[in-house]
């Protein structure tokens, strides 16, 4: 098994390159496109908080993805397995997933694919469950409810950031008083975003530590109360900072968006913190959720109900997504920055703060959503609010062919791997 | 490797290419009046010239009308009505070609001035430019209603602006009818080629206020709610 072991780690540490290189990019577009922040800024704000994302909040997901679509103690079963090595057909199933998964992703970006890493290795796990164990042992109604998030999340993302631009035009752009508008409707807008980054630190960046928390009597109310506190806080202190700004009564309406958009461009460095560090925590499980299930399981030459997944894997993850962006994906965000000269910084606010709240609900929901189609879906939902001066929505085609080529292939090709490792190894 | 983003979800904005057509349909237009200057001052030969420079300036505009129009397949999203867009579009595009056409009535031969005409005559450009200005200024004010999403307090000023476009060109009109009844007062004096493309002129000139106040109208379109 010393030979899967690092088979694991090397295609572990490949599919979280893979999504560091092409998949991080999609986080800070937004803002780059927006000129919140320069291409360099971009790339560093990717790097420390997709790798923090990674590292603290990585845990969550991982766990869903391995127990979720395939109950792991199937292989324990010797109605299944009557030689009671069920753990190394599992092994050698996680690792054709794995490869499957990081296989596609290559593929696709060498196509020019906006493929889901998320949606690779479901695909990939659905694809081993089907051989392995059959059919009828594949969870196909958690399954159902994966693949329905993939729908969701993009509407909810869009819902979510058509209300937040359409508030932003009437109280803000539109305002009557235009020095209101900045000093107390910019920081009272922001309040709940400020809230909704603090929700995702403590159920997502401190999860690991909530044992702790508990400990000392901090539970789930007492952090939900806290994440509100510190929302209004942040918010009274970025009434502080805009007190003094003003702008002219007789000022012309260019004078005045420029203000605003000033304002709005540090909350979407904010904004862009979070939404790196949400992709972070919520992508890099789908290198790492594979990768534990197999050390784990070699290491206890059993199936663990649950374990904590460990800590050099985390790290392996989140050094792999920041070697990804290092080699490659700043590439990407340089073309984005290049390419997209359409958008402001309030409409990338409202976008990115539609995106972090739903991938927030998704993680506390445990089911993986992928981070990419939200961020579109958000993007659209200021289009429906009138806030972009032209998207061009062949991208929700390529978007659906995607997902109907993904899962097959992955699926697929894990079905040929698993057969041919299981011949070989087995 | 392939830039694999989904961020080609971004297209290029229309309405700076469109602020943009208006201008050079404005600078196409600004060149009628110097035509007329040309011709009352008895200097043909300028005529000509002139006229082929409207006619090359509505040749550029129709490559920037042409080249906004390929970057706006079905699949564009626009917080506007695509239809209501391109038909602010092809009103703009008329404008233009009316005061091309004014260019070449000159130019099929070689036209009198009659006096009774002169001033009424320069009263009517005065109004259609006027108006062809106003207009221009009018979707110069597009970047600042789209930044305020298309409602609001600046999509009520696009919209008094619009008012106003359609008060220039009801002012331009009965200036033009004025010219007309003044045209056939003195048509026995007149022969009667010279007479039909008077006629023609006058037209096309009152056509291009005409065609400003059109693309207000679908302008109004775009903050409708």
């Amino acid at each position: 098994m010393e030979i899967a072991l690092w088979m694991a780690v090397a295609f572990g540490f490949y599919m979280a390159w893979s999504i560091g290189a092409n998949d991080a990019a999609n986080a800070m577009g937004t803002s780059v496109g927006s000129k919140a922040v320069t291409f360099k800024e971009a790339v560093v704000i990717a790097a420390v908080f997709e790798f923090l994302g990674a590292l603290l909040a990585g845990g969550g997901v991982a766990d869903t993805m391995r127990k979720g679509i395939v109950d792991p103690m199937i292989f324990q079963d010797p109605a299944f397995f009557p030689a009671g090595n069920g753990h190394e057909y599992f092994v050698w199933g996680m690792m054709a997933a794995l490869i499957s998964a990081a296989l596609w992703i290559h593929i696709a970006a060498f196509l020019g694919w906006p493929v889901s890493t998320t949606h690779s290795i479901v695909g990939a796990i659905a694809g081993f469950g089907v051989v392995s164990v059959g059919v009828e042992n594949v969870e196909w109604f958690k399954l159902g409810t994966i693949a329905l998030s993939w729908v969701t999340s993009p509407i909810i993302g869009g819902i979510m950031a058509y209300f937040v631009f359409t508030i932003i035009r009437k109280f803000i752009l539109d305002a009557e008083d235009p020095n209101r508008g900045i000093r107390l409707w910019a920081p009272a807008l922001s309040s709940p975003a400020f809230t909704t980054l603090f929700l995702i630190l403590f159920f997502k960046g401190l999860k690991g530590r909530h044992a702790d928390l508990l400990a000392l009597g901090f539970d789930d109310t007492m952090m939900f109360i806290a994440s509100v506190v510190l929302g209004i806080l942040a918010s009274v202190v970025l009434g502080f900072f805009l007190r003094k700004i003003t702008i002219a009564p007789d000022a012309t309406s260019e004078v005045r968006h420029a203000v605003v958009e000033r304002v709005f461009r540090y909350l979407q460095v904010i904004t862009a913190c979070f939404v790196a560090f949400a992709h972070g925590s919520n992508d890099v499980a789908n290198s790492i959720g594979p990768l534990a299930a197999i050390v784990t399981t070699i290491e206890n030459s059993k199936i663990a109900t649950a374990s904590v997944i460990p800590m050099w894997v985390l790290v392996l993850g989140a050094v792999g997504i920041v070697i990804g962006l290092a080699t490659y994906g700043y590439r990407v965000i340089e073309t984005i920055g290049t390419k997209i000269t359409e958008i402001t910084p309030t409409r990338g606010f409202a976008a990115e703060f539609g995106a972090a709240a739903t991938i927030l609900i998704g993680s506390k929901l445990g089911i993986p959503l992928s981070t990419t189609h939200t961020v579109v879906g958000a993007v659209i939902g200021v289009g429906f609010a009138r806030g972009m001066n032209a998207l061009n929505l062949r991208i929700i085609v390529d978007i659906l062919k995607s997902w109907i080529y993904t899962i097959p292939f992955t699926a697929v090709l894990t079905v040929i791997l698993y057969s041919l490792f299981t011949a070989i190894f087995i | 490797m392939m830039v694999r983003s989904i961020f080609t979800l971004f297209a290029k904005s229309p309405f700076i290419p469109l602020i943009q057509l208006a201008d050079k349909v404005e600078e196409c237009c600004d060149q009628v009046p110097v035509l007329f200057d040309a011709f009352f001052d008895g200097n043909y030969e300028s005529v000509r010239g002139i006229a082929e420079q409207i006619s090359h300036i509505e040749h550029e505009a129709d490559v920037l009308k042409a080249r906004l129009r390929d970057e706006l397949p079905r699949t564009i999203f626009l917080p506007v009505d695509r239809r209501d867009f391109l038909d602010v579009l092809s009103a703009l595009d008329a404008i233009a070609d009316c005061a091309e056409d004014v260019g070449i009535l000159f130019t099929l031969r070689e036209m009198e001035p009659h006096e009774e005409l002169i001033a009424p005559l320069k009263s009517l450009i005065r109004r259609v430019m006027a108006t062809v200005a106003h207009a221009a200024a009018t979707v110069r004010v597009l970047g600042t209603v789209a930044e305020a999403g298309f409602e609001g307090r600046e999509a009520k000023r696009m919209l008094s602006m619009i008012d106003e476009l359609g008060r220039l060109e009801h002012e331009a009109d009965l200036v033009q009818d004025d010219l007309a009844r003044r045209l056939f007062a003195i048509e026995d004096q007149i022969k009667p080629g010279s007479l039909y493309i008077w006629n023609k002129i006058f037209n096309k000139v009152g056509d291009m206020a005409n065609h400003a106040e059109r693309m207000g109208n679908r302008l109004r379109l775009f903050v409708a709610v």
